[in-house]
């Protein structure tokens, strides 16, 4: 990705977390946005297009940050983009209601010398507090345009756009460190200009004075810019010595007293302070000391029923498109041009089969993501990190990186790009390699089919045991990663802030949901779609093969099967899928209806009529919603609106299963799938993230342990009968 | 002097010194928890820790491990006086605090 498309000026948008950027990003951007990576980094940064009076400009998300320190990946990527790529215009989106701390960035960024404007967000959360903020005065004050705003109801916006735009150099005023620092900061500079950075000398004097330790390693190029150094170093020890204080501090306590006085000058608040705000009174509830455990699981229970069931009669209905419809005029159109047989195989055998069995897995992941936006969008997740950190605590972890390992529930690459929301690389690492064995969403399809199988009476327990298995493994991985790869390493530090609860906008939850769910149909379309056909030819090859089992794919996957002896599942059919299950976790069941039902006889062909079918389908959809609502309603307590009685019959896939399986070795066969190694795409975050000896590491011992659990399985259901 | 983790629900302190090194003391400079502000505990966690506080108008949680690092002064035993009020179930909540403090 360019970030920087062509003359177009660049503008980003930084700022404190929660502070409503990504909400101003989505409004200003709308569908034209997309995540990629920044140059040369392996940083994923969102950047769009937004249009203001007929000049375009690109709009870049920088992670959200409370400083401008080297000591998070966040803080440090915000701080080297605005340095490295000098935008034309910086956008501080600063939360109105917490004024002071949000100008402590703004006047950091003010000091990495890019042109600013300042956006005042959720002016209306501000009003509703009582607070009044004087923008005449804040602007006059900052010496840079201030534009209120409310992104989540997009007022304000079209000025901001404006001002970012048009803006007239600013004069921005700086922080008076005082006579001491100032002195100091004089000294440096010319020589800093000279020797490290051009563009923000009194920046770059302030980090050599507190000593961060990421500038001072830009100073050991030369041995001038080491001299440098020390005498930075030496001035901090004078200073120090003058105050009785370090650096850091007086210059923190400095920053603090200057905003702490621009706000006291602009801000004025009527309403009396005693009054207790809602979100005190939600989180005398959700972080009771009684209630609030058993209110976080309950709430991750119902984004599991919701993800589970709301989407069930959707997934009904996509099936219905692909598989009978589109496939029932496929095959009409093919055979009234007398096509050859191979190639009407290809298209419903190969094609539609493959990527149906995926499509009709979308409205799992639009509900799931749903769910999860909603749970972050309105500030429960850092309830979620306070409530659990004592437990995740246990496993030298942030409560945070509870966080990922839900998202993993959903797919695994989301999980672990979120591992990048914590702080140290251990965590990330740690929770990364943990996210794998949270069972994804992809591996469910396979669960459901095998579990309704094999056992009818218990299905939803087999498939709740394999979650629980898999946090369990993951658990212990934790702990002896923690013991062995990790020994010796520090805890990371907690430090969190529990924003006040907002209304999630309904624009910024759709466009969160419809931006995860896309990439998964993109991966459906090409990725899985190549798998299908890749998996259709070696099975239909050499050409004029009969037996599934002559095919390439048979003798190959034939020559591995033994391997797989000793867990009840030896044969080709199994270990074929299990390996197009590489490409991606739910391909291993439409390989397994390809390898299974593919040599079925073609399918006669029935007349087609396109009226009915066009009818069946749009009655299909509104019975879809319909049946999800009820479902939904139904878990008010109390309420049953949905029929029990009917559960899915066998379908052909599951017989077919059932002729080839056993019930211990399907469950050593889903609890193989449940753990070994990650899908392409999972691999592929793990190696941007980690690097490929982590990436490489995750598979060798996912699927080692994969293959010893596999086998424990299939003794212990032996031995159970 | 007292540290932040000897204080129970509802009380009040201003901060003395933050100890501590590297990355958590910076951290805790640029959340605003500098000496001379006012801070307050509002709530304990589930499990006993993390603690929830208010300071400089917003809710920052840290751990007991983290708090210990804030020295603080005048305790303002549960009076109120900004945002976080006086808790109706005050005696109960400390209580409760005190065993999740005790380790």
């Amino acid at each position: 990705m360019a970030v920087r498309a062509g003359a177009q000026p660049l503008v980003v948008l930084a700022g404190n977390p929660n502070a409503g950027k990504s909400t101003i990003f989505n409004a200003l951007t709308g569908a034209r946005q997309h995540v990629g990576n920044w140059p040369g980094k392996t940083v994923a940064v969102s950047s769009g297009t937004a249009h203001w009076n007929g000049t375009s400009v690109t709009l870049v998300d920088l992670p959200g940050t409370y400083s401008l320190s080297a000591h998070s990946l966040e803080e440090t990527i915000a701080r080297d983009f605005i340095l490295e790529e000098h935008p034309d215009v910086a956008i501080v989106v600063a939360d109105a209601t917490n004024l002071e701390r949000n100008l402590y960035l703004a006047v950091q960024i003010l000091e990495l010398g890019a042109p600013t404007t300042l956006a005042l967000n959720m002016m209306d959360a501000a009003e509703a507090d009582g607070t009044i903020i004087d923008v005449d005065l804040l602007q006059r004050l900052l010496g840079i345009p201030v534009t209120p705003t409310v992104g989540s109801k997009r007022r304000g916006l079209e000025d901001l756009l404006q001002q970012a735009i048009e803006q007239a150099t600013p004069q921005p005023r700086t922080v008076d460190y005082g006579q001491e620092l100032e002195q100091a900061i004089a000294a440096l500079q010319p020589e800093i200009a000279r020797l490290i950075d051009p563009r923000a000398p009194r920046y770059t004097a302030l980090k050599l004075l507190e000593g961060d330790p990421r500038i001072e390693a830009l100073c050991d190029q030369s041995p001038a810019a080491v001299a440098l150094r020390d005498e930075a170093r030496a001035a901090a020890q004078r200073i120090g010595t003058i105050y009785g204080d370090d650096v850091e501090l007086l210059i923190a306590d400095r920053r603090y007293g200057y905003v702490h006085g621009l706000a006291h000058q602009v801000v004025t608040n009527s309403r009396s302070a005693q009054q207790r705000s809602i979100t005190d009174r939600i989180d005398d509830l959700v972080a009771h000391r009684a209630l609030g455990l058993p209110i976080f699981f309950g709430l991750m229970a119902l984004v599991f029923v919701l993800t589970a069931n709301a989407s069930a009669p959707f997934v009904t209905w996509i099936d219905l498109v692909v598989n009978q419809v589109l496939a029932g005029w496929v095959t009409a159109v093919l055979t009234a041009v007398s096509a050859p047989a191979w190639l009407l195989s290809l298209l419903v055998d190969g094609v539609l089969a493959g990527v149906g069995g995926v499509m009709v897995f979308l409205p799992v992941l639009l509900v799931l993501y749903f769910c999860l936006a909603v749970l972050e969008d309105s500030g429960y997740m850092a309830r979620a990190a306070f409530v659990m950190d004592r437990l995740m605590h246990l496993l030298g972890l942030h409560g945070k990186s509870f966080i990922p390992l839900v998202v993993g529930f959903g797919c695994n690459v989301p999980g672990i790009l979120a591992t990048r929301t914590l702080e140290n690389r251990r965590d990330r690492l740690l929770t990364g390699l943990m996210v794998p064995l949270m069972s994804c969403a992809a591996r469910l399809p396979i669960y459901v089919i095998f579990a309704a199988a094999f056992f009818p009476g218990n299905a939803a327990l087999v498939v709740f045991g394999l979650y629980v298995l898999g946090i369990a493994l993951a658990v212990l991985s934790g702990l002896l990663f923690r013991r062995t790869l990790f020994a010796g390493t520090a805890d990371s530090l907690f430090v969190l802030e529990l924003p006040p609860y907002r209304m999630p906008a309904l624009h910024g939850l759709v466009t969160h949901m419809w931006r995860h769910s896309e990439e998964f149909v993109r991966k459906a379309a090409t990725l899985i779609l190549l798998a299908s056909i890749v998996v259709w030819a070696l099975l239909n090859l050499p050409v004029g093969v009969d037996d599934t089992a002559d095919s390439l794919f048979g003798r190959a996957a034939g020559v591995v099967a033994p391997l797989f002896a000793p867990l009840g599942f030896g044969n080709w059919e199994a270990t074929g899928s299990l390996a197009t299950g590489l490409v991606a976790k739910e391909v291993v069941i439409s390989s397994m209806s390809v390898i299974y039902l593919g040599d079925n006889e073609a399918p006669e062909p029935q007349p087609v009529d396109v009226a009915a079918d066009l009818r069946a389908v749009v009655v299909g959809f509104g019975e879809a919603v319909l049946e999800s609502v009820k479902v939904v309603i139904s878990i008010l307590p109390g309420v049953d609106l949905v029929s029990h009685d009917g559960a899915a019959g066998d379908t052909s896939l599951s017989i077919a299963l059932q002729q080839n399986f056993s019930p211990a070795s399907a469950a050593a066969f889903l609890v193989f799938v449940l753990i070994y190694a990650p899908c392409i795409a999972t691999v592929g975050a793990l190696k941007s993230e980690y690097g490929g000896r982590w990436a490489a590491f995750s598979i060798f011992y996912l699927t080692a342990l994969a293959w010893i659990a596999g086998l424990v399985a299939y003794r212990l259901a032996l031995w159970l009968g | 002097m007292p540290s932040l983790t000897d204080l129970s629900p509802s009380d009040h302190a201003i901060i003395q010194e933050v100890r501590g090194h590297g990355a958590l003391r910076k951290r805790l400079l640029d959340m605003g928890v500098i000496p001379g502000a006012e801070i307050a505990v509002v709530r304990v966690a589930p499990l006993g820790d993390p603690v929830e506080y208010l300071v400089k108008g917003y809710h920052l949680s840290l751990r007991h491990s983290e708090a210990q690092q804030i020295l603080v002064h005048t305790v303002m035993a549960g009076a109120g006086g900004d945002g976080t009020a006086p808790e109706k179930t005050g005696r109960w909540r400390r209580w409760l605090a005190r065993r999740g403090h005790g380790r």
